[in-house]
């Protein structure tokens, strides 16, 4: 362990984590950079290596060489390590591959844990077979793995089409894309996105790619039912109507082995709860968020937070926000005058209040139409962890429970080991769809340390003080 | 339950508990066994206070021999049929449980302390250390032996609260969840009606079971209920197949419920099951720490180094979570029973410490034949508030 | 054999892995579940109550379907895992 305390402690190697630690510590602060994966540059940087050309989009160039300035001046940095918990008091309880357990309370605390995937159940979305977009990305991009040679695209919003580019790009086929928004929609999206230059570059790269492959391209559809005798080997397609219910008669059977599904992203809040920070809900910026003053600060004093937790808004609001977030610690720990910290701060705030304004453009592709949760049959499993069905929870409803702590504890759904990473937001859902309640109007299931499963080994070891 | 939208309180009631605990719940039901129909207020979800923060133990061996373990064993037995009797599953298994023997030390205790629980009449065997590893292979070998006791079990108490609200639902009770008891009003020494936010219920019989938070509520009439919530926190794994079949407490568990001094030494012992689902829970501290219901990042990390010295298997579990539940606590643990001086119609059912799951079914048939007026199990006088007063510290 | 890799590895990177007992093609800096993925092999487990057959979800280490055990030690997340040479899992392909 080190012999000086670190003064910030950094959650999250991803863009806005290592730029922030980056620049903290070329600034003289003691940093500690935590990430839980085997490598530094959290999920956008795996999936997008800088092209050995030098060429390309400038993200991973970037990324790239904040990693090296990383290691030239000299940020600790401890990989696989998982952030278990935090207080409001900073006081943090982190795990190091399994094999250590410390604390650490340091003066400043920056959390940029990024975003995971947002799922939409249907009936048998759990085979063996169905993964999300987000993983046939990692496959593909970071290992250089087909999850399937001829695969099945469904959900909604732009990266679907990101990720069927990307097979194709990669000796894979792509049999057709399920897109639960109708072609309207996504006009109505690609118009408010023009003024995007890059990213209509690159949106536009794809759609050729899958024009040229003549892709087919299914609008206001979705996958009514995944089927197979334990693996997936059929895709059932529905047509939607408006208000999201399958249109009977409407379906088509496919053959299929590989199937990825994305409907967006939601941010990786749990710590932020955990230390007591304000949530905020917001559908442009992806739902439940991080709520940040201007000074990157959460509710709870010398806890700063950047990158996707305070609104799903992709690479360059993480890289904006890494920036901001190091300047106004830096700022706070008196290592930056206010008047250079406000020089600074001006253009990237400007920058972000654009990134922010363009990101409701993507977020609200993932809207999600209340007949498609009414109308998944009862045995369409919810909670994966704990095998709880859409019945069950139904059941649950018309018991009495209405909210989703009441649901939690009636049902058991979210009280598995994935803690309700991956049915929660479905869950608010439901209850919005079944009482009426939006979604910023539930109360957002609590959370308890330990945030991540652990070894019961791993938490009995010797607990150090970093 | 009732949706919290149609949740107008009545104007009048023959009784309100307050409380939608294992202990409200189970007064709520014997009540309308007996034909009172109470209104029950809970201020949250039901089980949302100790009941839902606890390892659902119906453990006989951490009695206190006397009174106290009397009826704990009357209340035991009750369980084998209280699925049948309130219409509803609680998942109670009656899979007896082992106090695991760890010290020299520990052996002397429990030898006096469970040769005290066998003249009650507790069903008690003594085990050497082949013998328990026979019952439970995945204890260490370095253990010295247990006590064990066919009788220990264990239930889901959240359905347990469930169920009790329910049946009393089904016979005429009403329970309000998300509404508080606001106030008490009472005139001439008498109880005439309980205030809330949506309006008065009129009554001459409030009963106390809000647990940790009865003090609250005592204060509502100028009572001190000398009850402070003794926090236990608990860890969580994931649900795996059995590995654990028998309920596990430690003999340091038990010494430290009774001797402060020994909970102080950092001895927590260990209260170990694994429950219906397949999540083994792994407890448990006793702190007084106030109401604060957070868990220490030191008394996880204790736990864990403490039950892998007896289970050294579980090592490759995974930890999902922890909670905390406060126990309420009183000096001579026991619980606090019956009419109080001084106010009529006011009924105290808490301080049941961790014992409130073994002692609901018992509590609530004698809360409920104190109010119908019928002859009391047990007697009453070492339950009564006014003992507190009467001992010097 | 099965193989879904979209460019043949680096021979100098290339270990030894079994699966099950039979050896794994694998590659030094890649997961488990890529090593896994690349070789057909989708099943991974039974769920916890319905015991029904899972495989990877989210690749990311949030969802907990891709557990595996490794060298005898179950519940490692196989897309959070890197391959060592002599590396034993263990999946339920059933």
């Amino acid at each position: 362990m080190s012999p000086e305390p670190c003064q910030v402690a950094v959650v999250g190697g991803g863009l806005a984590g290592i730029i922030a630690a980056a620049m903290l510590q070329k600034n003289g602060l003691k940093v500690l950079l935590l990430d839980e994966n085997q490598g530094l540059g959290g999920q956008y940087l795996r999936t997008h290596p800088p092209l050995p050309s030098g060429g390309g989009h400038f993200l991973p160039r970037l990324g790239a060489g904040h990693m090296r300035e990383l290691a030239e001046k000299g940020v600790e940095t401890v990989n696989r390590a998982q952030v278990l918990a935090i207080s409001p008091a900073r006081e943090i309880l982190a795990e190091e591959d399994g094999q250590r357990l410390f604390t650490l309370r340091p003066e400043a605390v920056l959390l940029a844990p990024g975003a995971r995937e947002k799922f939409i159940p249907f009936k048998g979305w759990t085979l063996p077979g169905v993964i999300s977009t987000g993983a046939a990305q990692i496959l593909i991009k970071a290992h250089g793995v087909l999850p399937g040679r001829e695969m099945m695209i469904a959900g909604s919003g732009a990266f679907i089409y990101a990720v069927a580019a990307e097979v194709l790009a990669n000796t894979g086929r792509v049999r057709a894309i399920l897109d639960h928004n109708s072609l309207a929609r996504k006009i109505e999206f690609a118009q408010g996105v023009l003024t995007m230059r890059h990213k209509l570059a690159e949106g536009l790269g794809q759609v050729a790619r899958l024009l040229l492959a003549r892709t087919p391209i299914k609008n206001r559809t979705r996958v009514l039912e995944a089927r197979g005798d334990g693996r997936l080997e059929e895709v059932v397609t529905t047509k939607l109507d408006r208000a999201g219910n399958p249109l009977p008669g409407s379906e088509k059977t496919y053959p299929c082995t590989c199937l990825a599904v994305g409907n967006g992203f939601v941010a990786n809040l749990e710590l932020g709860q955990l230390a007591g920070c304000r949530l905020e809900h917001n559908p442009a910026l992806g739902g439940w968020i991080v709520g940040v003053n201007q000074e990157m600060e959460t509710s709870v004093p010398g806890v700063f937070a950047a990158g996707e937790i305070t609104g799903v808004a992709g690479a360059e609001k993480s890289v904006t926000e890494g920036r901001l977030a190091a300047l106004c610690v830096l700022h706070r720990l008196g290592r930056l005058s206010a008047q250079a910290f406000s020089d600074r701060a001006r253009p990237l705030r400007k920058e972000r209040a654009r990134q922010l304004a363009f990101a409701r453009r993507f977020n609200a592709l993932h809207a999600v139409p209340a007949g498609i949760v009414n109308s998944l049959p009862d045995d369409t499993i919810i909670c994966r962890c704990e095998d709880i069905t859409m019945g069950e929870i139904r059941e649950a409803i018309r018991g009495g429970c209405r909210t989703p702590l009441a649901v939690k504890r009636s049902a058991r759904v979210g009280m598995g080991i994935c803690q309700g990473r991956t049915c929660a937001s479905f869950l608010y859902e439901m209850i919005a769809a079944h009482t009426g309640v939006p979604v910023s109007g539930q109360e957002v299931l609590s959370v308890r340390s330990p945030v991540k499963a652990l070894g019961l080994g791993t938490l009995a070891r010797p607990l150090e003080r970093f | 339950m009732q949706a919290p939208e149609k949740n107008a309180p009545p104007p009048a009631a023959e009784a309100v508990v307050i409380g939608g605990g294992v202990i409200g719940a189970s007064v709520a039901y014997h009540l309308a066994k007996e034909n009172i129909k109470a209104v029950v207020l809970e201020r949250s979800e039901f089980a949302s206070g100790s009941s839902g923060a606890c390892e659902g133990c119906v453990f006989l061996q951490s009695k206190k021999p006397g009174l106290h373990l009397q009826m704990a064993m009357a209340s035991s037995d009750r369980f084998s049929t209280l699925a049948d009797e309130l219409g509803s599953e609680i998942e109670y298994e009656k899979k007896g449980g082992l106090v695991i023997i760890e010290t020299e030390e520990g052996l002397k205790a429990m030898q006096l302390f469970a040769q005290k629980q066998k003249d009650c009449g507790l069903n008690l065997s003594f085990l050497d250390r082949r013998q328990v590893r026979e019952m439970e292979p995945a204890l260490a070998e370095n253990i010295l032996g247990a006590t064990f006791s066919p009788l220990e079990g264990q239930v889901n108490p959240f359905l347990l609260t469930r169920a009790f609200l329910q049946a009393a639902q089904r016979l005429g009770a009403q329970v309000l969840t998300h509404l508080a008891a606001a106030g008490l009003e009472h005139s001439r020494g008498r109880i005439t009606a309980v205030s809330t936010v949506k309006g008065k219920i009129a009554t001459d019989t409030v009963i106390n079971a809000a647990g940790a938070y009865a003090p609250a509520i005592g204060q509502m009439v100028n009572l001190e209920i000398p009850i402070q919530p003794r926090r236990g926190q608990v860890l969580v794994t994931e649900a795996v197949p059995p590995l654990i079949s028998h309920c596990l407490l430690s003999a340091k568990y038990i010494a430290a419920k009774f001797d402060p001094a020994v909970a102080q030494a950092g001895g927590m012992g260990f209260a170990v099951e694994q429950t219906a689902n397949g999540n083994v829970l792994i407890g448990s501290t006793r702190e007084f720490a106030g109401y604060d219901r957070g868990t220490t990042y030191e008394a996880l990390n204790t736990m864990a180094g403490q039950i892998l010295r007896v289970l050294p298997g579980l090592k490759d579990l995974h930890v999902i979570r922890a909670f905390a539940g406060l126990r309420p606590y009183t000096k001579d643990g026991l619980p606090i029973l019956g009419r109080v001086e001084g106010v009529d119609g006011f009924i105290m059912a808490a301080g049941h410490e961790g014992d409130g799951i073994t002692l609901s079914p018992v509590t609530g048939e004698i809360i409920a034949g104190l109010i119908a007026g019928k002859p009391a199990p047990f007697a009453l006088d070492h339950f009564r508030l006014e003992r507190f007063a009467e001992t010097h510290d | 054999m099965t193989d879904l890799r979209i460019r043949p590895g680096d021979p100098d990177k290339k270990i030894r892995i079994y699966v099950n007992g039979q050896e794994c093609p694998a590659f030094q800096g890649e997961t488990v579940l890529a090593a896994l993925t690349a070789a057909g092999k989708k099943s991974l487990r039974k769920s916890r109550q319905a015991k029904e057959p899972r495989g990877a979800l989210c690749g990311m280490g949030v969802c907990y379907e891709c557990l595996v055990a490794i060298d005898g030690v179950p519940g490692w997340r196989a897309c959070q895992t890197e391959v060592r040479d002599l590396m034993e899992i263990e999946i339920d392909e059933s």
